[in-house]
């Protein structure tokens, strides 16, 4: 009798030991998940991902340690580019014409006509003002900037004289000329071109005058300035900046 | 008599009255970008007598002259409007404006008992019809190119105030894989001419010039690389073995006084930059590590010296002081940079050098001692290298895998094939 006692275990003794297993391990559980908030709590928080985003201007970046390409300066200035000077004297002479030949038309036709002009001019200036490829001098037909009568005479200087390669660039950057260019009512350029200063480099100076002399003519002045410069000449200061 | 003495005091009141009255002049600039060739004509040489063929040898040679400088365009004859046997060796003004001539050069030659006579005249059209330089040369037929080389050089100088170069010369090495040997040869810069300079051995490399007139290159005669001189005072036509160091005497320099050669020695074992005195005798060892330290060349004032270092890993180009010590690292770009060459100039502190590229190809840069920046004068033309500066620092000659020795000007223009042989490391005379 009192072996089979001693082999047994109560009912109450195995429900006991359960109940006592499960509360241990919630307690550990509770433990361990309590240790777990804090150490998340202790942590600094994860970094967060970043999109690089690089501003490129022209393509690729550049390989510092790469070695450079070789520039190819421009060629000096050619005289059968720019801006085309004969336009002004022809206008006049053009409009007569074309309103003579409107009056032979009917209004219809008169009006196609010009809707077919409007339609052409909008679409001579659009190629007229630029060039995807770019083009030396640019494309535009009239100075829009500044005085357009000195954008006109600036260009035609620079379209006929260019710095002599004798003169070292570094040298002509600091060199000057300024000159008094008279004109006859014509705008025949008066010879000698008066100087009245000299750049100091006899070279400079002559290339300067000699281009002056090979333009002959310059168109006329408008009509607000023709009269002062007819009788004081227009003083220039003329240098030479390079490709920059 | 009161009056005589007031009478230009009155003028000069009266002129300064007459400034003072008129407004100041208002000048609107203009400012030019373009930058062109001088038009230089050289018409034909007007024969005095027996000198048809020099005076043609002698309007050609000035007539190169000035195209190789890359300061000029030659005009073409054929579109001369001048009345050149009505002229004589003058000009009328108009015929050479219209055809846009800014210089004409003038000669008349003639040849008397074998020697010929030779009158040069330039005329610069902006100032007139009067020759704004003269000059008479006498000498041989066989010597006609030489004097026409000499008033290029005085045509250079009137324009540029610069000393010419056309009658410098250019030292280069030419070699013969059949007979496995290699010279030392000198041409005019032109390429006219060439003729051998080595007769020691069957490898001779690396000419250099004294600054007077004397040769040092690198043979193999008794078995051991050793300098080698010749001519410039140091035993006439023979070569003078002047520095024997066991290992390397290679890579040699002159000092712009002549009173050093700067070179690498190998006599301790590593390659080193060492200066020695024009007989031989060391003077100085120049750098001290384990990298490998090479081509020196001077500065113009002679107080600083450019080489070539592996230090970084990589062949570069360094600079330091002529007496050794304080070297810095000047390129920094590519990884393989050697070759350099200080230009002679004292107001243009360019060293050239030969680089390669990422694409394995060699070419010809410059790099700026005293800012750094690099500017790359060959490209796209196959491989160039071994740059020397012309004397004035207006020319570099250079050698060309497109064949031959080639002449550029310094930013890389006006590229003309001087010489068609194979030649390399060209050297051209102070």
């Amino acid at each position: 009798m009192s072996l089979r006692r001693r082999r047994g275990f109560e009912p109450i003794t195995i429900v006991g030991f359960i109940v006592t297993l499960i509360l241990h391990g919630g307690a550990v559980t509770g433990v361990l998940l309590y240790r777990r908030a804090l150490e998340a709590a202790s942590k600094p928080p994860p970094p967060p991902s970043y999109v690089v985003a690089k501003l490129l201007r022209l393509g690729q970046p550049k390989d510092p340690k790469k070695l450079p390409d070789k520039i190819v300066p421009q060629e000096a200035t050619k005289k059968d580019e720019g801006i085309d000077l004969s336009g002004d004297a022809h206008d006049a002479p053009a409009r007569k014409k074309k309103k003579d030949d409107d009056a032979k038309l009917s209004d219809r036709q008169r009006r196609a006509l010009d809707r077919a002009d409007l339609l052409a001019a909008a679409q001579k200036e659009i190629e007229a003002e630029g060039s995807p490829d770019g083009v030396r001098h640019g494309t535009a037909t009239k100075a829009e900037g500044g005085d357009p009568y000195l954008t006109k005479l600036a260009d035609l200087f620079n379209r006929t004289w260019a710095l002599p390669a004798i003169i070292p660039a570094a040298e002509a950057r600091r060199l000057y000329l300024l000159m008094v260019l008279k004109i006859d009512k014509d705008g025949t350029i008066q010879t000698p071109i008066q100087v009245d200063r000299s750049s100091g480099n006899a070279h400079f100076d002559n290339s300067v005058t000699a281009a002056w002399q090979r333009i002959k003519k310059i168109p006329l002045p408008p009509p607000d300035r023709f009269a002062s410069m007819l009788a004081n000449g227009l003083g220039l200061k003329i240098t030479w900046k390079g490709l920059q | 008599m009161v009056i005589r003495k007031l009478l230009p005091l009155a003028i000069s009141l009266c002129a300064a009255g007459a400034a003072l009255a008129q407004p100041k002049r208002e000048y609107t600039e203009i400012s030019g970008t373009g930058q062109t060739l001088y038009r230089i004509a050289v018409p034909p040489v007007i024969d005095g007598g027996g000198a048809a063929d020099a005076g043609r040898t002698l309007a050609a040679v000035v007539a190169n002259d000035m195209t190789l400088s890359g300061l000029f365009k030659v005009l073409s004859p054929s579109g001369f409007l001048a009345n050149l046997a009505k002229e004589g060796t003058g000009i009328e003004l108009d015929p050479w404006v219209n055809v846009g001539a800014q210089a004409v050069v003038k000669a008349r030659a003639t040849l008397v008992g074998g020697q010929l006579s030779v009158d040069f005249y330039l005329y610069d059209v902006g100032k007139g019809a009067s020759p704004v330089l003269q000059k008479s040369y006498k000498g041989s037929v066989k010597g006609a190119r030489g004097l026409a080389h000499r008033f290029g050089d005085e045509i250079l100088k009137y324009y540029t105030g610069d000393r010419g170069m056309f009658t410098t010369k250019i030292a280069f090495v030419s070699a013969n894989p059949r007979a496995k040997s290699s010279h030392v040869y000198v041409m005019d810069y032109d390429g006219h001419g060439p003729y051998r300079v080595s007769s020691t051995g069957n490898q001779n490399v690396l000419p250099a010039w004294s600054p007077s007139g004397g040769l040092v290159y690198t043979s193999w005669l008794w078995n051991n690389p050793d300098l080698f001189m010749v001519g410039g005072g140091g035993g006439g036509g023979r070569a003078v073995r002047i520095s024997k160091q066991p290992g390397l005497n290679i890579g040699a320099a002159f000092s712009p006084s002549g009173g050093s050669i700067a070179l690498t020695l190998s006599r301790d074992g590593n390659p080193e930059i060492y200066t020695i005195s024009p007989s031989g005798a060391i003077q100085r060892r120049l750098t001290a590590n384990g990298a490998i330290d090479a081509s020196p060349t001077f500065s113009p004032d002679g107080g600083q010296i450019a080489f070539v270092s592996n230090r970084g890993g990589s062949p570069q180009i360094y600079v330091m002081s002529a007496s050794g010590g304080g070297a810095r690292r000047l390129t920094f770009k590519g990884n393989y940079n050697q070759e350099p060459s200080w230009c002679p100039r004292a107001d243009t502190p360019l060293v050239a050098f030969t680089g390669r590229d990422d694409s394995g190809n060699f070419d010809i840069f410059t790099v700026n001692v005293s800012s750094g920046e690099l500017k790359r004068l060959t490209q796209g033309e196959g491989s160039n290298k071994s740059p020397t500066w012309s004397p004035n620092g207006r020319l570099i000659a250079f050698s060309s895998s497109r064949g031959g020795l080639w002449l550029m000007t310094k930013d890389g223009l006006n590229q003309t094939r001087v010489h068609k042989g194979g030649s390399q490391t060209p050297a051209w005379s102070r």
